[in-house]
């Protein structure tokens, strides 16, 4: 690892449970499933932290309770400097806003069919009053540009674009408060194989041009890999085996790190 | 792979998938699809497909969205809407799909060639126990010989598909049973009438890897243990590369390079198959991965062109003017007019 000890972690998170109750509740058989079951971990600024895992594993509740979309039951999360899990007041809420976004797996779902691209970029800059609205436009166009769109797609409408284009719109959307940290959750799952490697070429260039950090969840540990410094393997709400990339790979040390390994589908 | 740190296999995963040994061709091939031509309105799905099928083989139909693959899968079946404008022709055994009559196509579709898609889930029905709908799947074969005999005939399929416990999956609904188990279920319907194919379309791309791995591995088994042809068409290169023995690539509703999956591998010789390989981030192997610029087309007119070429880093003046015809031999076939070596 280049980063030696001195660096401050940007995210830290510890213990995080957080429990789910389900089952029938009529017939007495609820039952709880730990979500999170006691999960921590850092995040060094600058470097991208995956987290792989299958359905169930805990990886996008972690995203979420990272994102104060969901609530913990137990355990700290702080964030740049900022306890996340005693946030109430509006000021504060809009600070942690502004030091992380987030980017959802299905494009299609998470943009405001009724907004043109370039307000759904401009929102943030709006709620955060960053910038004056003659500025606004032409940030718009500028970041736009950087995710590799034409500044005209400012005046269009999310059904215009395909799949990649419009998650290059979530991501334009995500950077325009200026962030420090990105959580993507599944970023490239929805899109075709051809268009995967631009948004992760992309997602890298960005990273680099703005140091950002980022926490990169997803099913697939080739692209996890490839991303990510840092990586934790989730199992049923627990991280089983959380290291630097190339041990976690070359050298797994958990039985369901190396079972994931051997089952995904190669072409070596 | 080049994970050489793998230590020995568990019994919970076993060791990596690799194609097994293909058999050897004797005699007409199973299914031959001649110059299929596909149209919704305006929408070129598939522009002129050629391939065959032989008896026991396991062949891939790797492409993107809108590359026509999955068309061209129901097609095989004559299972398209009627407002498709469709032209060439599918024959199994010699036989046309498409002049057969209804009472033909229904001995063929769930007899003699069995149906896996993506979604286990909507292929089931939610209101009726697994059971009951294997043994409908019997009824409507014609191949019923009395309850206690569809009972048991469901339950032996049960335990070939690797079902654990059969009895109380018989008696299970969908809903209590999990992805890769309803697959299983999917799987065994679709053997119930010994069929010689099966097409199985995204058969895992909705189920976790781990559990992936089991459903290729069984396909796998029964194309070995009854000898059926497999076709999978999937998105996944990684999947292909596994389990399958050829490679048909699609891409804009055309097949622009076939051969065994090894060549394909080592030697793709049409940009996109090329391209396509070096956009795939490797598990194991830090290699930078490159970007294919653009996005697959919608064929929205007639095929005038290479469909490939506003994307392609190898494209020379002639690929705007004509659909590149297919060139290389029995072996390895292709559409470019610029090849890689």
């Amino acid at each position: 690892m280049t980063h030696q000890a001195p660096v401050e972690p940007i995210i830290q998170a510890t213990n995080l449970r957080r429990t789910f109750v389900s089952g029938q509740a009529l017939l007495g058989k609820r039952k709880t499933v730990a979500a999170l079951d006691d999960v921590s971990f850092e995040v060094l600024p600058g470097t991208t932290f995956g987290i792989v895992g299958e359905s169930g594993s805990g990886k996008s509740t972690t995203a979420r309770v990272l994102c104060g979309l969901e609530s913990i039951d137990s355990g700290s999360i702080a964030v740049d400097g900022q306890n996340v899990t005693s946030i109430r007041s509006r000021a504060d809420i809009l600070r942690f806003r502004r030091t992380m976004q987030m980017v959802f797996q299905d494009p299609y779902a998470s943009l405001d069919p009724n907004w043109r691209v370039g307000n759904l970029i401009a929102e943030g800059m709006r709620v955060h009053n960053l910038c004056s609205a003659s500025e606004r436009n032409s940030k718009v166009a500028e970041l736009l540009q950087q995710c590799g769109m034409p500044p005209e797609a400012a005046t269009r409408f999310p059904h215009e674009f395909s799949g990649g284009q419009r998650q290059r719109i979530s991501i334009a959307r995500a950077l325009a408060v200026e962030p420090k940290i990105l959580v993507l959750d599944e970023p490239v799952s929805a899109l075709d194989v051809s268009i995967q490697a631009q948004i992760l070429i992309l997602l890298q260039s960005l990273q680099k041009e703005r140091n950002l950090t980022y926490v990169l969840i997803s099913h697939n540990l080739a692209v996890v890999e490839q991303m990510s410094q840092q990586i934790a393997v989730m199992k049923s709400g627990k991280i089983v085996e959380v290291g630097d990339a190339e041990s976690v790979i070359h050298n797994p040390s958990h039985e369901y790190t190396r079972e994931l390994i051997r089952s995904t589908p190669t072409i070596d | 792979m080049s994970v050489g740190a793998v230590p020995s296999p568990s019994n919970l995963a076993g060791p990596k998938l690799r194609p097994f040994e293909r058999p050897e061709r004797r005699g007409e091939p199973l299914l031959s699809v001649r110059d299929l031509r596909v149209q919704f309105g305006r929408l070129h799905a598939v522009s002129g497909i050629s391939l065959d099928v032989w008896p026991g083989e396991f062949l891939g139909i790797v492409g993107e969205s809108g590359s026509g693959k999955s068309v061209a899968a129901r097609s095989v079946i004559n299972l398209l809407p009627s407002s498709a404008k469709r032209s060439g022709d599918v024959f199994f055994e010699g036989r046309s799909v498409f002049s057969m009559s209804e009472a033909q196509l229904k001995h063929l579709r769930g007899g003699e060639i069995g149906f896996v898609f993506q979604d286990a889930i909507a292929a089931l029905d939610p209101v009726y126990t697994i059971g009951t709908q294997l043994m409908e799947v019997l009824r409507a074969g014609g191949e019923w010989k009395g309850k206690a005999a569809a009972r048991q005939r469901a339950l032996d399929l049960l335990a070939e598909v690797g079902i654990a416990d059969p009895e109380r999956c018989f008696i299970s609904y969908p809903h209590q049973l999990s992805g890769g188990m309803k697959q299983r279920v999917v799987i065994a319907a679709a053997l119930i009438s010994n069929p010689k194919l099966i097409v199985a379309d995204e058969p895992t791309t909705a189920l976790d890897v781990t559990v992936q791995k089991q459903v290729l591995e069984l396909l796998q088994k029964v194309a070995v243990s009854r000898g059926v042809a497999v076709i999978l068409i999937t998105h996944d290169l990684g999947v292909v590369a596994e389990v399958c023995h050829r490679v048909a690539v699609f891409y804009g509703g055309l097949l622009v390079e076939e051969t065994v999956t090894e060549t394909l591998f080592n030697r793709p010789r049409h940009p996109y198959t090329a391209a396509l390989i070096e956009s795939l981030p490797r598990l194991g192997r830090r290699v930078p991965f490159k970007s294919i610029p653009g996005s697959p087309p919608r064929i929205l007119a007639a095929l005038a062109a290479c469909p490939f070429q506003p994307r392609c880093s190898n494209a020379v003046p002639g690929c705007t003017e004509a659909v590149p015809a297919e060139t290389g031999d029995a072996t390895h076939r292709f559409r470019c007019l610029n090849p890689r070596p």
